[in-house]
């Protein structure tokens, strides 16, 4: 209720002042990102620098007002202020602080707000950073940056708001969902929004680019670097989520291919085919008007996302129809889709490429296929997630694809994927001669033939001798690509092999981080191929000191224990593990389940494992009887699965080595921004 | 009372908020407009590409991704591109093409290896017409001296950095460099 409708005396009573400071705040930074947007959209149309100035104002300012907003919210989270209806339904007295502190994120309403935090914490970064360059995109950046926050302070004041209070003060919330009390489930989701929402930056510098009409390489020089850091977040938040249901849903897998992980997974799938092809169109002037598709094509499957997670339009039509924020959504997507289209059919002549594809054997025509494998995954992944929800709409009927589809319309175009990765770094720029082709291919094809061999021995299938052999290709790409840098560099300047090595990375860490990028990507494609055909699984129920073998593993079931926390119940089951082979005891394994006392209907299941660098011995409790004389267990060998983390840790380093500006960078834009001095004031 | 105290608090943000975002439009000045070169902007940004295509060009040629006959054609192409672009920066404005120069200058020291062969670029006349085309701006270049470790501007007397203390390099090497590579 607006602060207005309350009497002061009853507002302190309630001690609910501060919150109604929230709500006012919201609706000052809503009207506020109306005014910047219109200051910079007429600010760079008239390049006139007193507008420019209040849009860039008016980025900070809202910037700092949601951030407030944000922190009354984590108040009320921190000191139980129960008569906050988001308080009350996400939180409890008894939740231990750091998920009180996580609540934030908990629900839909806080969600939406963080969304925005970040949005605008994003939006005065890029605005601090671009002040004194690209003076006629920055106006319209703002102003972008601005209609997105705008869109998000809507939703916050009039259909989701996180201040909006019971009418009483119970004395206790009804607790946050257990599923979302886990470690992983505080980093992944703050990885994720990060990722999610700075995917709105290079949206903004395309939108910026065809307003202005500066649609040269300048946008897209600009927005790598700022592309490249959420792409990072988003690929750690994707894999931190893997591991979240890894651990905590206790099906054995990572990945499901639900509607809530394809919400993540689409915007990655754009947001790569983006970083790759907007290196072409440096190099060769083209590919333009696809560039500016593909990075609006990755803000609207964000929206699009946020949208199907927010509104439960997936789970059910019906559900859509009763949400608050739904409608809203919807009309949103519509304005980005006709506005979008507009805009970019009356820049198309502008956007006209300045050269073509000179051979199919050079590396531009390579990150094409590359593209169309990108644009082929996510209208796959697209359909299939969409289509529970279009078959209801026209049947009446729910028809839900599941993982199958998906495993079998994607894995081929994975595979074709990997196998570009790497082939496309061996090929030349606009062609590549034979001589070339002979001296570039020999030792990875040798490699990927060596490794396929070894693996046709243990293969079940096709299928993972293929997918093996292709990872020894592009492992040996990559090793190749290093060795004969080392080597280039060291002919010509003397330097000795780690120094080199430094120098790759430092003088061109696009190429080199990317290298080590794609050695991250194969290690999550080794671990998925292990998953998918080397899985072994078991079902058992176990008296205490009886054993159950599976692989080259025995368990023997030791009894259960039990330990009260804050607010559940934990039950543990000891298992001792021991290596047949070795003979040895390998450790202890402990599933366990919590029963919560503000919702003993819905326990979770955290699983017990063992990580071996080969295998995961995977244990998830099912249920006991007779106060643990028995239980049962479901028990996995997931093979390599370690390799996923990995795969996930080196991608992050990657991406930094890529993105870290290097030394001539840094004067080249010192340089840029003294020319463009002479151009104006 | 504490009520009115946050009252006041409330309003006062508000009011701060209101009045940053309307500052600019409140202030007495004349109105500045933004000028911007944009012809002279793009051609600096498209030099600037031209520039490390070459550069990208000629890597792949030394780790074998390219015969010798398709990197002189794909070589010989962006030097005709730069040099054209070089000239037109000249044309439009002349001293941010000395400006830039100096940069260009110094990319190309960095590059300059000792007792290195030569790179395989036929010294024909388009080469020559590069060469004339910067003599100015190798003036220029000469005056704005950056460090070559750090890129820390240099004073003309100077024969150290004064960021990181590396020697710096005598002008006549400069300026072997820039004709040996260019």
């Amino acid at each position: 209720m607006p602060p207005w409708r309350l009497t002061w005396r009853e507002a302190e009573r309630k001690g609910t002042m501060i919150f109604d400071i929230g709500h006012l705040i919201l609706l000052t930074a809503m009207t506020l990102a109306a005014f910047g947007i219109v200051t910079g959209y007429l600010g760079g149309r008239w390049r006139n620098a007193r507008l420019v100035q209040s849009s860039f104002n008016a980025v900070y300012v809202v910037a700092a007002l949601v951030s407030a907003a944000t922190v009354i919210l984590w108040y009320g989270l921190l000191t139980d202020a129960f008569q906050l209806s988001y308080v009350w339904n996400h939180s409890e007295r008894a939740l231990p602080l750091f998920y009180k502190f996580a609540a934030l994120w908990g629900g839909q309403a806080g969600s939406l707000l963080f969304w925005c935090m970040i949005l605008s914490g994003y939006s005065a970064v890029v605005a601090y950073a671009n002040r004194d360059h690209h003076r006629a995109l920055m106006p319209y950046v703002n102003a972008t940056l601005l209609t997105t926050s705008l869109f998000f302070l809507v939703l916050l004041v009039f259909a989701a708001d996180p201040f909006k209070r019971v009418g009483f003060v119970p004395p206790d919330g009804q607790g946050l969902n257990p599923l979302l009390q886990n470690f992983w489930m505080i980093l992944h989701p703050v990885m994720l929004y990060l990722g999610y929402v700075g995917m709105a930056v290079p949206f903004a510098f395309a939108v910026a680019a065809l307003l202005s009409k500066h649609l040269d390489n300048e946008w897209v020089r600009t927005v790598r670097r700022w592309t490249l850091i959420p792409w990072m977040f988003l690929s750690a938040g994707i894999i931190m989520g893997s591991q979240w249901a890894y651990m905590e849903l206790g099906w054995g897998g990572y990945w499901a291919w639900d509607p809530v992980e394809n919400a993540s997974f689409l915007p990655w799938l754009t947001g790569t085919a983006f970083l790759h092809s907007i290196i072409i169109q440096e190099q060769r002037g083209i590919l333009k008007v696809w560039n500016i598709v593909l990075i609006w094509m990755t803000y609207f499957l964000v929206i699009l996302g946020t949208f199907t997670t927010r509104s439960g339009i997936i789970e059910s039509v019906h559900s859509f129809a009763r949400s608050d924020v739904g409608p809203y959504f919807l009309v949103y997507l519509v304005l980005i889709l006709l506005g979008f289209l507009w805009l970019l059919f009356d820049r198309l002549p502008l956007l006209r490429g300045e050269h073509s594809i000179d051979s199919f054997t050079s590396r531009e025509a390579a990150f094409l296929a590359n593209n169309w494998l990108f644009a082929g995954i996510a209208f796959a992944t697209l359909w299939g997630t969409l289509f529970p929800m279009f078959s209801e709409l026209l049947t009446g009927q729910r028809i839900s694809v599941a993982a199958p589809f998906f495993n079998k319309v994607n894995g081929p175009l994975f595979l074709l994927l990997l196998l570009l990765m790497g082939v496309a770094p061996l090929l030349g720029w606009r062609h590549t001669s034979l001589s070339a082709f002979r001296r570039q291919f020999t030792f990875p094809i040798l490699a990927g033939i060596a490794v396929g061999l070894l693996v046709f021995f243990f293969a079940p299938s096709l299928y993972p001798i293929i997918g093996l052999s292709i990872c020894a290709f592009v492992t040996a790409t990559i090793v190749q690509e290093y060795v004969r840098g080392v080597i280039a560099r060291r002919a010509t300047t003397g330097e000795n092999v780690p120094a080199a090595l430094v120098n790759l990375w430092r003088r061109n860490g696009r190429r080199y981080g990317g290298y080590i990028v794609h050695l991250g990507i194969v290690m999550i494609g080794v671990a998925v191929i292990g998953n998918e055909f080397y899985q072994q699984s078991l079902s058992v129920t176990l008296a205490r000191g009886e054993r159950a073998q599976i692989g080259r593993y025995e368990l023997v079931y030791e009894g259960m224990m039990s330990a009260r926390q804050s607010n559940r119940v934990e039950y543990h089951a000891l298992l001792e593990a021991y290596n047949l082979d070795s003979g040895r005891r390998v450790g202890q394994v402990t599933p366990q389940r919590n029963i919560y006392d503000k919702t003993p209907d819905m326990p979770t299941s955290e699983v017990g494992l063992h990580v071996t660098p080969f295998e995961d011995v995977y244990v998830v409790l099912n249920g006991w009887e007779s106060g643990g004389a028995s239980a049962t267990f479901t028990i996995y060998i997931n093979p390599l699965t370690l390799w996923m983390w990995i795969g996930g840790a080196v991608l992050v380093l990657g991406t930094l080595i890529a993105a870290w500006p290097h030394p001539a960078q840094r004067r080249s834009e010192v340089a840029r921004s003294l020319a463009y001095a002479t151009g104006d004031d | 009372m504490s009520s009115t105290i946050e009252l006041l608090v409330a309003l006062a943000i508000s009011s701060l908020a209101i009045l940053a975002v309307a500052w600019p439009l409140l202030k007495k000045e004349a109105p500045l407009a933004l000028v911007d070169d944009d012809r002279l902007l793009e051609l600096l940004h498209r030099k600037e590409q031209v520039l490390q295509a070459i550069k990208d060009l000629e890597f792949d040629y030394r780790v074998g991704k390219l015969s010798e006959e398709d990197y002189r054609l794909y070589d010989q192409q962006l030097r005709r591109q730069a040099i054209s672009l070089l000239m037109q920066i000249e044309k439009i404005a002349p001293e941010s093409a000395q400006l830039d120069a100096s940069l260009e200058q110094e990319i190309l020291q960095r590059r300059r290896v000792p007792g290195e062969a030569p790179l395989p670029v036929d010294g024909n006349q388009t080469d020559m017409t590069l060469l004339s085309s910067t003599s100015t701006a190798e003036k220029q270049a000469n005056r704005h001296r950056y460090c070559t470790q750090c890129g820390h501007p240099l004073e003309s007397s100077h024969k150290f950095c004064a960021m990181c203390g590396t020697p710096v390099e005598s002008k006549a090497a400069c300026r072997k460099d820039l004709i040996l590579i260019i």
